[in-house]
């Protein structure tokens, strides 16, 4: 039995790779899992990714049509820059090993750190 | 009364010299552990003060304004002053004012480490589905050009890195950043900045709070520094930070935090310069005086307090059995 979150993404996998909005069933043929999982399950997991709001769908005779809301860069990119944003970062506040600096700071740095290597490697 | 002003002048000067004085001082980059200890005892310090305050002030209205006996037997509080009078109103705004910032204080804890929670789960969801995890390096490898490594702590922690980081790294320094975020989920940072986060939330834009929180997030990131560096060698995480911080596109915001330049210009100049660790004698006295500080509040308002608890707060035992020399309730 594979994990929930794995089965999200597999989902997610479809979607992206499809090329037009595709059926709850669609989606289950094209897992390509054996065995299939239970549509039910298919079902399910698919509409908790509609009502977090990674898919949209509309209503096509009796079933429901899904398509990504956004593509998969669109996604990377968002999390990155969410990650980037110290300011309303809350989930890590830590995360940016980083931050852009200036130039000349950049340039001075640089040096000091050349001049601090080639000290070490200097025999003594 | 006089405990009330002291407990309140410990508050003012904590939050004025205490916080400049922490702020300029050279210690914390050589143990930045014990530093991120201070500016946290040094906040919860300030809160328990003003509370505190506003508890004795209470007390002190409670014992001076009782009448002669009020105080005596099984008594309904507010036992012993006139409600109208002056001492009433005292007790009363003391009480009221305490119990108020203890409630916006805990309430805020609470909503900033659920808010917290939630967040990092919208980012590890995010994750399942755009990341792929490598077993090799035990992170996740987000596709994106921007260079960049952080952690998401919790329970389901995990370590992030973008494919633009494992380009522009090698392997030395590709070690070295994993080194720093292991530090960050080993040493529990999150919990240090959360805390430090919700005071400023719940207490607005104060300068203690606000100082608190932007040197607790400084200080961590030198504590994962220093665990990279006894890792990979700190010039090689210097190198690393400069690597990442070159990725990193124009216009991203940088703010200063450090005099004379960016956070990671100081950083990576301390990684460069070395940095002689605090002693442990050091480190012991700076743990004690954390320690009083911390305790000096709760030290000087508990006999103010429990006097009068034991004067006029008790209803089932006989106020008199437990009465302090000095309060007025001993039955004529």
């Amino acid at each position: 039995m594979p994990r929930f979150g794995e089965l999200e993404a597999a989902i997610m996998e479809v979607m992206w790779s499809a090329d037009k909005a595709i059926t709850v069933r669609d989606v289950r043929d094209r897992l390509g899992r054996e065995p299939a999982p239970a549509y039910n399950t298919v079902l399910t997991v698919t509409e908790i990714l509609y009502r977090k709001g990674w898919l949209a769908r509309e209503k096509h005779g009796r079933a429901f049509r899904y398509w990504p809301a956004g593509s998969r860069d669109d996604y990377t990119a968002q999390l990155v820059a969410e990650a980037l944003d110290s300011a309303q970062d809350r989930a890590a506040a830590l995360v940016r090993f980083m931050e852009k600096m200036e130039p000349g700071e950049m340039a001075e740095i640089r040096r000091a750190l050349d001049d601090a290597k080639a000290a070490d490697r200097r025999p003594r | 009364m006089i405990v009330t002003l002291l407990l309140l002048g410990h508050a003012l000067v904590l939050s004025t010299a205490g916080t400049a004085a922490l702020r300029r001082a050279g210690w914390p980059s050589r143990a930045p552990r014990l530093a991120i200890a201070a500016w946290l005892g040094m906040s919860a310090s300030i809160v328990a003060a003003v509370i505190l305050a506003g508890l004795t002030a209470t007390s002190a209205a409670v014992r001076s304004g009782a009448a002669p006996g009020r105080c005596y037997g099984p008594v309904r509080w507010p036992c012993a002053p006139e409600v109208f009078s002056e001492m009433g109103v005292l007790a009363a705004t003391g009480a009221v004012a305490a119990l108020a910032l203890a409630a916006r204080a805990t309430w805020c804890l609470i909503a900033e480490f659920r808010a917290a929670a939630r967040e990092r789960s919208l980012r590890l969801d995010a994750l399942t589905l755009v990341g792929r995890a490598d077993a090799r390096l035990g992170v996740t490898v987000v596709d994106h050009v921007t260079a960049a490594a952080y952690c998401v702590p919790g329970r389901r922690a995990r370590i992030v890195v973008t494919s633009g980081a494992l380009a522009a790294l090698d392997d030395a320094q590709l070690s070295a950043v994993l080194a720093h975020e292991r530090a960050h989920l080993r040493q529990r940072h999150h919990l240090a900045l959360t805390a430090s986060r919700s005071l400023v939330r719940a207490f607005g834009p104060l300068p203690p709070f606000t100082t608190a929180r932007s040197q607790i997030a400084f200080l961590a990131e030198l504590a994962a520094d220093d665990a990279a560096a006894k890792r990979s060698g700190r010039l090689t995480v210097a190198e690393s930070l400069l690597t990442l911080s070159e990725a990193v596109p124009a216009g991203a915001p940088a703010p200063v935090l450090a005099a004379g330049g960016t956070a990671t210009g100081a950083r990576a100049r301390r990684l460069i310069t070395g940095t002689r660790p605090l002693g442990p004698v050091r480190t012991l006295l700076g743990l004690t005086v954390t320690a009083a500080v911390l305790t000096a509040p709760l030290a000087a308002a508990g006999p103010v307090i429990t006097t009068a608890v034991a004067c006029c707060g008790s209803s089932s035992t006989p106020a008199h059995v437990l009465c302090a020399p000095g309060c007025p309730a001993q039955p004529a």
